[in-house]
């Protein structure tokens, strides 16, 4: 992560040698316009962005439910999170729904990607068709799935009907609801990481692919010796933005299934969110929320070191 | 690196010129049966929004609606005031897209460009901030709003989004990426550093800021829990809102509910086939590394 990408630029200031107000350390002009620019953006971060979070935290050591006033109950919040087992139940949704999906979106968007790098004739066209889920609106997209998963007439239905399987209503199963989700939020992700993927690709040098081939390299031996390793740092991008975003599952089940049937949908955030806004357990949901946010961050920075590590080997 | 350059050393490194025949059949086999799989409930949304409401329901299902039926859009303008709330999402995604170009390219190239103490502090809380998910930070934004007395207006959707921790980190690696030479010229012929951000530094970053206006355009044109929250009148209803409000009330009339979602994508699927030129061009000068 590289902090010190900027330079000091030569600035009239530094021209003319250093003034007193230099010596002390004080900032200079140049530096001042530096600091005012992203004043606007800091009043806004702190104001929609640290203030919430920092009152969350305050929160999550109180009971309250909004109409009462708050009362201090220090980490009890937080034990009760941990006895407490349809969270637990909730959270084991949200990391497997985030396992499956980042595993197949991932490999198939290198996949497309890998294809589409090869000069296709009508790539734009493919690379749209691709991309397209991913400027839809989840509440769209939830509502069309929902239909196509409906039984009898549904398009899941139709299609089970030619193999002459049965027709199984897969967002009432409880074994299979978060299947059909799944399936969905891989659709819906690939385009994305796809994109990342051909960016990531541009970024590789030339000359090494134009070496391998004048080694007599293999297709595949190109592939995993040279193009895998160096994408690397975008696998790596990928993988953390993957992780976070479907960590936060929510509103497609919030619209599919309501977290059913019998809770066999019930993500994490959704439990958070019917906690605090529902029960109306504010500081609850308050400490819930930071849990989840503990293990997003724990998750981030496992994956950082891990394939830091790797790529020292 | 110029971009002419670069361009001109991949039209070199493709192999698929040493690709035999067989080969790039099997190539364009595997991107269409891929294009089609992903095309599916596309298809499916557009084509049950030309159903008549019996043929919807039919099994088997018909490939293509006979005859093609249009009363379902027609319904569509008759149930909800579909340009009202098409209207209110256009000008709230309008107006974060545009507050995040202005604030976050503002921002990141203070980040990218300037020393001053603080800077990295400052940039180190904006990347933490963007793990954190949203909706963890609902119920205090929430309680943030209502302070304000902002719920229930359009402020309350706009303000929120109005940063993007995400933009200004893209924002900053793109800046990181610019060549420095024209803005230094600029400088040492005395160029106020206003001038220069507005007449060098932005038309360089034109890839990232259209990235940019995508996402943040996107962003909030789709967004659904928090105007949810914080939305109660339905004039100020965003189109997700209203979608999901013709679902409840009409949940069974699944061809004017398709026919509205259809004309609701409709609008960023012909932005994004007009700008995706820019946008992978962004998304590469972004680095796309943590």
């Amino acid at each position: 992560m590289g902090l010190d990408g900027a330079e000091v630029p030569l600035s009239p200031t530094t021209l003319q040698g250093r003034p007193l107000w230099r010596r002390l350390h004080l900032p200079d002009r140049y530096s001042l316009f530096g600091m005012a620019i992203i004043l606007p953006a800091l009043v806004f971060f702190l104001v929609f962005r640290v203030i919430p979070l920092a009152y969350a935290l305050w929160v999550s050591f109180h009971e309250w439910n909004l109409i009462r006033p708050m009362q201090w109950v220090g980490l009890q919040n937080y034990w009760r999170a941990f006895s407490d087992e349809a969270f637990l139940e909730s959270l084991w949704h949200s990391f497997l729904y985030a396992a499956v999906v980042v595993a197949f979106a991932l490999s198939l968007a290198l996949l497309v990607a890998v294809l589409l790098d090869q000069k296709l004739r009508f790539a734009a066209v493919y690379r749209g068709i691709f991309f397209m889920p991913v400027v839809m609106s989840w509440v769209v997209i939830s509502i069309v799935w929902r239909v196509m998963y409906a039984p009898t007439f549904g398009l899941v239905s139709n299609v089970l009907g030619w193999f002459g399987l049965p027709d199984v209503p897969i967002l009432t199963n409880g074994a299979l609801a978060l299947f059909g989700i799944m399936i969905m939020g891989t659709w819906h992700a690939l385009g994305f990481y796809m994109v990342v993927f051909l960016a990531g690709l541009q970024t590789i040098p030339v000359h090494l692919y134009e070496a391998a081939l004048i080694d007599g390299a293999g297709k595949l031996q190109t592939f995993t010796k040279i193009t895998l390793p160096l994408l690397r740092p975008t696998m790596l991008f990928a993988m953390v933005m993957c992780t976070i975003d479907t960590l936060q599952v929510f509103v497609q089940v919030y619209l599919m299934t309501r977290g059913g049937p019998a809770d066999s949908t019930m993500v994490a955030v959704y439990y958070i969110y019917r906690t605090a806004f529902y029960l109306q357990e504010m500081g609850y949901g308050a400490a819930l929320g930071m849990i989840l946010l503990l293990l997003v961050l724990g998750v981030t920075l496992l994956y950082l070191r891990f394939v830091k590590v790797e790529a020292y080997y | 690196m110029g971009e002419a350059s670069r361009t001109a050393a991949r039209a070199g490194r493709s192999t698929a010129g040493l690709l035999g025949r067989p080969e790039r059949w099997l190539l364009y086999g595997l991107a269409t049966m891929g294009a089609l799989l992903m095309l599916i409930p596309v298809y499916w949304m557009v084509v049950t929004s030309f159903k008549a409401p019996g043929d919807i329901l039919h099994y088997p299902m018909q490939w293509l609606p006979a005859p093609w039926y249009l009363g379902n859009y027609a319904r569509v303008f008759e149930v909800i005031p579909f340009f009202l709330y098409f209207f209110n999402s256009l000008l709230v995604a309008g107006a974060v897209a545009l507050s995040n170009l202005a604030l976050c390219s503002l921002a990141g190239y203070s980040l990218a460009n300037f020393h001053y103490p603080g800077r990295d502090v400052v940039f180190v809380a904006i990347i933490a901030t963007m793990m954190i998910p949203v909706q963890l930070l609902f119920i205090p934004l929430f309680l943030v709003v209502k302070t304000l007395d902002l719920t229930n207006t359009y402020w309350s959707l706009i303000l929120p989004a109005a940063m993007n921790p995400m933009a200004v980190f893209l924002m900053r690696q793109g800046m990181l990426g610019m060549p420095r030479e024209l803005a230094e010229a600029a400088r040492i012929d005395g160029a106020g550093e206003l001038r220069i951000f507005l007449r060098i530094v932005m038309p360089l970053m034109t890839p990232t800021l259209v990235t940019l206006l995508i996402f943040t355009f996107t962003w909030s044109w789709n967004a659904f829990l928090w105007p949810l929250i914080v939305i109660k009148s339905s004039e100020l209803f965003t189109l997700p809102l209203g979608l999901s409000a013709f679902q409840d009330l009409y949940g069974i009339e699944y061809g004017p509910l398709m026919a509205a979602m259809t004309i609701t994508v409709l609008p960023m699927f012909i932005a994004f086939a007009t700008l995706q030129r820019y946008f992978i061009k962004g998304m590469a000068l972004t680095g796309l590394k943590v």
